[in-house]
């Protein structure tokens, strides 16, 4: 059975516990990493019986790298050897900058959907200013990309993380969350820095030959965003969603 | 002995005292008409050189207004690439009279020019007023019309909103479009975008009068959009990288920088409000002994940057200018993203509390 527990203790404990909670998951299993939303993976597969083993990082100091950050941690290596490899590694950095509406509202063209709505009032980045920008705040996820990559080779599958939502109300009936005095950002912003992001993660992929899994369709609206049932909180899909991930990825067993 | 207007004359009127004696600690700068301020809101624009002065001025604690941030969500150096932050709009150099006389007038919806946008190979959109502004063009023309847009509201407001104007006239060459004159900052046809037609694109060198009379126009715009505005013009000492007049590039560099020279100095004795600072004379006159430009002979060393300032703040400036970054407010803005990143993390955090077990 798939495990998704974390440790709350430094970073050699991690790598252990992560090891020996992966030790009761069968060797061939297929091995998910990523960040928080590996962790919407392993809570599907855990609710489906889908042997899948993990790691999903944001725990440690430098996850998920060795002390000396020139590698991936030995823990993370050694279940990397064998056996397909899904990637979804990436925190969500449009999220980041895009979920939350600055006090000096921004929007930007779309070249690749230049019909997407302008925000009234805002104002307008250069689109390649904007895409250099996310590219260089996710430089760090491409470079745990990278070296997933060296390790298993023909053997990753990289997965999107799931659109925004489009409902603001559906977003702000989180109560657990602070958002202060800033608003939700308009649905057609979030969605175009999602774009970029899915965007520059299709090149990557692409360069290296590594296969990627878009956001299955039974969870997306007709115009591209996630549908509201499938939201686990502002920013992530939950366990219903993560179960079109898993047939996709029956596909690459 | 005889009295004549000479006799008792200033030591600043006199080369002897005022130069040959102060070597390189000659200072030209006599009687300057007003103050700036610390409070005074500065818009510079022109050509190259007037960087130097933007960059400085906002270094040491003056107002040195920008109209068009750079919005916090891009990274500094992607800012700088895309030219925020250069002049007090993302205009780009400006070159001639004529080209800030047709700023304004475009800005304002009274010149829009025939030749309205170039295209590139790859199908992007350049401004030929401001070729340069974006790296690789506009990739659609929808952004490129709204950027322009926005472009224009900041040259507004930044005409209607400086208690001083600093203006670098850098060149009297220009190439004009046949149909309606507008003056493009860049021969079309170069590196930085659009098709050369001789059909369409001439040649104009303009004289002591088009330079006057240019620069006119624009001071009674302005003005009636800014009656208070202060305007202070420099002459840029940096030579031409060519000429397109059949001519030496340094005889054809004397003249545009004599005709911008005179220009100045009628305009200032004409208009009120209106001063000249000789960062042209400090850098290429015998007293530098070309000791302030590169080794190209064209490029000024960061030590001329330094002289001018160094008399700019001495004689036109409240203070001295030594390094003071301007207060430093902090705004709902600041640190936004930090924040942002703070709430994505704790989002991230979130899903290790869900087990999964349900899917309500």
């Amino acid at each position: 059975m798939a495990t998704r527990q974390l440790p709350s203790a430094g970073h050699d404990t991690w790598g252990d516990e992560m090891g020996s909670t992966n030790a009761s998951v069968p060797a061939d299993a297929p091995v998910i990493v990523g960040n928080s939303h590996a962790e919407v993976i392993l809570a599907s597969a855990a609710r489906e019986g889908f042997p899948l083993r993990g790691w999903a990082f944001g725990r440690g100091p430098q996850p998920p790298w060795s002390e000396d950050g020139t590698e991936l941690h030995h823990a993370v290596q050694e279940n990397l050897q064998t056996g397909r490899v899904f990637s979804i590694v990436g925190r969500s950095h449009h999220e980041e900058r895009g979920l939350l509406q600055h006090p000096v509202p921004f929007d930007f063209v779309l070249p690749e959907a230049p019909d997407l709505p302008l925000t009234p009032g805002a104002q307008i980045l250069p689109y390649e200013a904007v895409r250099e920008t996310l590219l260089k705040i996710m430089t760090f996820d491409f470079q745990i990309m990278s070296a997933v990559w060296d390790l298993a080779g023909d053997r990753m599958v990289h997965i999107l993380t799931q659109p925004p939502l489009k409902n603001l109300e559906a977003i702000e009936k989180f109560p657990a969350w602070d958002y202060g005095d800033a608003a939700i950002s308009p649905a057609h912003l979030r969605l175009k820095l999602y774009r970029i992001y899915a965007s520059a993660t299709r090149q990557w992929c692409a360069k290296r030959g590594v296969p990627v899994i878009d956001p299955p369709f039974e969870g997306l609206t007709d115009d591209g965003f996630l549908r509201d049932e499938y939201l686990s909180n502002a920013t992530h899909a939950n366990v219903d969603y993560g179960v079109f991930w898993l047939r996709r990825m029956e596909q690459w067993l | 002995m005889a009295v004549n207007p000479y006799h008792g004359a200033s030591p600043h009127r006199l080369w002897r005292r005022a130069v040959s004696i102060q070597g390189a600690e000659t200072d030209p700068v006599h009687a300057f008409p007003f103050t700036v301020s610390t409070t005074d809101a500065v818009v510079t624009a022109g050509s190259c050189f007037a960087q130097h002065i933007s960059r400085r001025l906002a270094a040491s604690g003056y107002k040195f207004l920008i109209t068009e941030a750079a919005h916090p969500f891009l990274e500094p150096d992607t800012a700088a690439a895309f030219n925020y932050g250069r002049f007090t709009a993302r205009y780009g150099n400006i070159y001639t009279a004529r080209q800030l006389l047709q700023l304004f007038h475009r800005a304002y919806g009274t010149f829009t020019p025939v030749e309205d946008a170039w295209r590139t190979d790859t199908g992007a959109w350049i401004d030929p007023f401001r070729p340069q502004i974006q790296p690789g063009g506009f990739p659609t023309e929808a952004e490129y019309r709204a950027d322009r847009e926005q472009h224009f509201a900041a040259v507004r407001t930044a005409f209607e909103t400086a208690d001083v104007f600093i203006f670098t006239l850098g060149l009297t060459e220009c190439w004009e479009h046949a149909v309606d004159g507008a003056a493009f900052p860049i021969c079309p046809g170069t590196s930085a975008g659009g098709v050369f037609d001789p059909e369409v694109h001439r040649f104009a060198n303009h004289s002591v009068s088009d330079v006057i009379e240019d620069m006119e126009a624009f001071f009674g715009a302005l003005r009636a959009m800014n009656p208070q505005v202060r305007v202070i013009l420099t002459v840029s000492p940096v030579p031409l990288v060519a000429t397109a007049r059949d001519a030496h590039v340094l005889v054809a560099t004397t003249y545009s920088k004599s005709v911008l020279r005179v220009a100045a100095e009628t305009l200032v004795s004409r208009h009120e409000k209106t001063g000249y600072f000789p960062s042209y004379e400090i850098i290429t006159g015998p007293q530098s002994r070309g000791g302030y430009f590169e080794d190209d002979l064209r490029d000024v060393r960061a030590e001329g940057v330094d002289r001018v300032m160094s008399l700019f703040f001495q004689h036109v400036c409240e203070t001295s200018g030594e390094s003071q970054p301007a207060e430093q407010r902090a705004t709902a803005s600041d640190d936004f993203f930090e924040r942002a990143k703070s709430l994505n993390d704790a989002l991230c955090d979130e899903l290790l509390l869900d087990d999964g077990s349900s899917a309500d």
